[in-house]
């Protein structure tokens, strides 16, 4: 039974990460705008999380094509507006569509991207915890041969362990 | 002439493998030992008749036969000799051919001498390799055929087909258009191929598994006789995606070596079933369990791996619409689905054959860590898969493009990533059949305490993220673990034969090949891991136009700008050009810029990071100027020059040493696991009897 808990355990700690790995990302703060002038780095910033059409597997701030220098000046113009990054992110988008985002919103259609590798390690989990007790209820019998088995303990135990590994192989 | 000679000799290598496809179904099924021998046969010639089509292409290309299509579109008169013959890969047609060679080597040395053991498995897997070839070979005949001609109407409209269209007229083009600019690189050279032999590789162990079933086999001998070859194959795609991502890395010049964009993806999802397979066929080898599961394994690999060469052949993903663009869509489809559905009727058939023949006796065990190892394996291929596809589905269904990027993988995968590093560390620790958590803890406290202790002591360095501080505390636990592995082992062997440590560790490895390779490939894979946490978490960056003789700082470097060099080889270029043409088409522009980097107590160092602009617009490359260290690379782009300011993009790229020589490792732990040993030769006369660990004789 205890055993059983351990497993358990574990896949619930891998399930817990994922979820919370997907909520601590959520909400990364992007740094508060400034008075400054707006440098390459501050258009950078922005551009690695987007993608212009052109490019299609380039982040934006890498993209050399013209049309993606045009949307940095873009962006580099909004900057300069007072414009926040999501103020920003938002313009693209509402002309271009949710393309331009490299990590598109946990909402409507996109949620399903974030929600199904949730569900297929909740059901597969699941499916892999039903299947191990299943086939360890077969055979309870062979459990206690097992469990009367000499104990492993210490070195010399696994130099034979090793030793015979190393004949079986 | 020559190209007529090579599209005879494919055609003869289609007849060759269909007639091996029938006789070996037939031989299968009246088990006469005559027909199986001549669909072996049969089989055995495919390889030297692509060769020969391979050689003509190979040849057309040397010669500028540009009455060939494929030779006018891969190459010119100024392409050098080399990259003529690299060519066979450098465009569609030509890459399928490439695969079908790469493929018919693989049954070659398969079915080269006449089986000696399975016999009876022999007819079925011939049958079902020379299946997926001439499956291939005739996809290369009718969809992409490299022997097409050009051919001219009396308005001079050229086209191409293989045999002459009425009314038209033989074409000769007087100079070919080249070689993509992209796959002069020599990483681009070297790199699909390896990619090729690892997905093509993937066919053997399928065909095994599925011949088994076939033959109605019961045993587990398939696993065994194919081991090899998937280890080959999974060497080979390992390769493929290292240097594919090195390639990325020291040419393409965006900072970074993997972009999780669907043709990387494609490459890696069949690697990850692939790896998840290498572990569970370990179970059924030791303990006859998980038959089905294996066999599911090998048919997902596969169909990944077919899937993995549609798309990147005909690019589907970045657009659902190129593919009725292209004509491979529909065959390549219909084959997938014919596989899966036959796979999976012939496992339904058949699954009395695939009964465990052991059950599990804990699920604090070997085998229950191998279950979860490829859970999670599977998890992070589904996980990988709807990132991939979810694009193209999104645009099918609801008309929305959407861009997955590295972010959302990043976060989806990391928690499952650790959590494989984790099993990583555990599953050596855990006996055959049953163990307990107080034997792991006995094993495995000194690890958890250096784990442990690497987490403080960056956390006192003043590393603060949880995440970061996580991953590189589960690679101390796991590597401690893996190498008390090794010192045990040592220690025992030492003990028990007085050897000393290094003869001790020498007969480990000879003695125990396969489990000693894979702790190394282990280590490989943390070591690789140090510089995926590095280069995600730690990467500085700054983009900065500068004048001549002016610096920016990043980091503890200053870079400071010398001048610009802009060679457009359609004009006159400036004297200094000539040493960028040596070696360099004149369809490409050079654009280059001069830094000095100099750092507090060191001789500075010049830098030349430099942009290849393709004349014809197919795009253009960034190598960059790079100072590597043991613990970081300074890593420069040039962007170009405007009005006298040269502009720079400046990267630190930490740890990213790590990323390289744990692949190294990797490649040699996979090299060492497969390499035959002493004992597995004797295996070979006298098959081992199953002894579990522990004591308990089955």
């Amino acid at each position: 039974m205890r055993r059983k808990l351990i497993l358990l355990f574990g896949l619930m700690l891998m399930i817990g990460l994922l979820i919370s790995g997907v909520a601590l990302a959520q909400d990364g703060t992007p740094p508060p705008p400034t008075a400054r002038p707006v440098t390459s780095d501050d258009v950078n910033r922005i551009a690695r999380q987007m993608y212009c059409p052109i490019c299609e597997n380039e982040p934006l701030d890498a993209c050399r094509t013209a049309a993606c220098a045009q949307w940095r000046a873009q962006i580099g113009q909004l900057l300069s507006e007072g414009q926040t990054e999501s103020q920003i992110k938002q313009y693209f988008v509402e002309r271009y569509g949710l393309r331009v985002l490299a990590e598109p919103p946990a909402s409507g259609v996109t949620l399903w991207l974030w929600v199904l590798p949730v569900i297929g390690l909740v059901i597969g989990g699941a499916y892999v915890v039903i299947l191990m007790r299943r086939m360890r209820a077969r055979n309870t019998a062979s459990v206690k041969a097992a469990a009367s088995a000499p104990k492993l303990s210490d070195a010399g135990d696994y130099a034979q362990r090793v030793e015979r590994d190393l004949k079986n192989f | 002439m020559i190209a007529d000679l090579g599209l005879i000799a494919l055609v003869l290598a289609a007849l060759a493998s269909i007639y091996s496809l029938v006789t070996a179904a037939m031989g299968g099924r009246t088990k006469r030992a005559d027909l199986i021998e001549s669909a072996r046969r049969a089989a055995v010639m495919i390889a030297p008749l692509l060769t020969l089509a391979c050689l003509s292409i190979i040849i057309s290309n040397l010669t500028g036969d540009y009455s060939l299509e494929y030779t006018y579109r891969v190459s010119n008169d100024t392409t050098p000799t080399l990259l003529r013959i690299t060519a066979l890969w450098g465009g569609q047609n030509g890459s399928m051919l490439f695969w079908c060679w790469l493929l018919s080597w693989y049954v070659f040395f398969t079915f080269l001498r006449p089986w000696k053991s399975n016999l009876d498995l022999q007819p079925w897997v011939n049958f079902v390799a020379i299946g997926t070839q001439a499956f291939f070979i005739l996809l290369v005949i009718f969809y992409a055929n490299p022997f097409a001609r050009l051919w001219v109407d009396a308005a001079g409209n050229v086209s191409a087909a293989v045999f002459q269209p009425a009314g038209l007229r033989a074409y000769i083009a007087p100079d070919g258009t080249g070689l993509n600019p992209l796959l002069r690189h020599p990483g681009m050279i070297i790199h699909p191929p390896m990619l090729y032999l690892g997905f093509v590789g993937l066919t053997i162990p399928f065909a095994y598994a599925i011949g088994a079933m076939l033959a109605r086999n019961k045993t587990d001998s398939w696993i065994r006789a194919s081991r090899r070859a998937t280890l080959i194959a999974w060497l080979f795609l390992s390769l493929g995606l290292l240097l594919g991502a090195r390639w990325a890395y020291d040419v393409l010049g965006w900072g970074g070596y993997w972009g999780w964009d669907p043709v990387e993806n494609s490459a890696l999802l069949p690697w990850l079933v692939a790896t998840a397979f290498l572990h569970s066929v370990i179970i059924q080898e030791k303990r006859s369990m998980f038959k089905i599961w294996n066999m599911v394994l090998i048919l997902l690999a596969f169909c990944l791996m077919v899937l993995g060469t549609f798309v990147t052949r005909t690019g589907v993903i970045s657009s659902v619409h190129s593919f009725a663009r292209s004509s491979l869509g529909v065959p390549f489809l219909l084959f997938v689905a014919i596989v899966f559905v036959g796979s999976v009727g012939l496992m339904i058939d058949r699954s009395n054959l695939l009964k465990s023949e052991n059950k599990l006796d804990s699920l604090f065990s070997r085998e229950a860590a191998f279950v979860l190892n490829n859970f999670v394996f599977v998890a992070i291929t589904f996980t990988v898969f709807v990132g991939t596809y979810y694009s193209m589905f999104s645009e099918l269904f609801t008309g929305q493009k959407l861009t997955v990027g590295p972010p959302v993988f990043n976060q989806l995968l990391g928690p499952q990533v650790a959590v494989l590093v984790l099993l990583m560390g555990i599953g050596p620790l855990v006996a055959w059949r049953k163990s307990s958590p107080e034997a792991l803890g006995r094993m495995s406290w000194k690890s958890a305490l250096l784990g442990v202790g690497v987490m403080i002591a960056l956390f006192a360095l003043g590393i603060k993220p949880f995440w970061v501080l996580l991953g590189f505390g589960l690679i101390g636990y796991t590597a401690g673990v893996t190498f008390s592995e090794y010192w045990r082992g040592m220690r025992a062997r030492h003990k028990l034969s007085g050897e000393n440590y290094p003869t001790a560790l020498t007969r480990l490895f000879q003695r125990n090949r396969r489990r000693y390779g894979g702790y190394l490939i282990h280590v490989g894979v943390l070591v690789m891991g140090i510089g995926v946490i590095g280069s995600l978490n730690f990467q500085q960056q700054t983009q900065r136009s500068m004048e001549p003789g002016s610096s920016v700082t990043l980091g503890n470097y200053t870079l400071t700008y010398d001048h610009a060099l802009t060679c457009d080889p359609t004009s006159t270029m400036p004297p200094d050009c000539a040493d960028w043409y040596k070696d360099r088409g004149r369809d490409i522009e050079v654009i280059a810029g001069y830094f000095t980097v100099s750092q507090a107590g060191q001789a500075p160092v010049e830098l030349t990071p430099y942009r290849e602009v393709f004349l014809n617009n197919t795009g253009e490359l960034s190598p960059p100027g790079v100072l590597t260290t043991i613990g970081e690379d300074l890593y420069v782009i040039f962007l170009g020059e405007q009005s006298g300011f040269g502009t720079v993009k400046v990267f630190i790229n930490p740890l990213i040493q790590f990323l390289w020589s744990g692949g190294i490792v990797l490649v040699i732990g996979t090299i060492v696991a497969m390499w035959p040993s002493a004992a597995e030769r004797r295996e070979a006369v006298t098959m081992p009897e199953r002894v579990a660990v522990r004591g308990v004789v089955q």
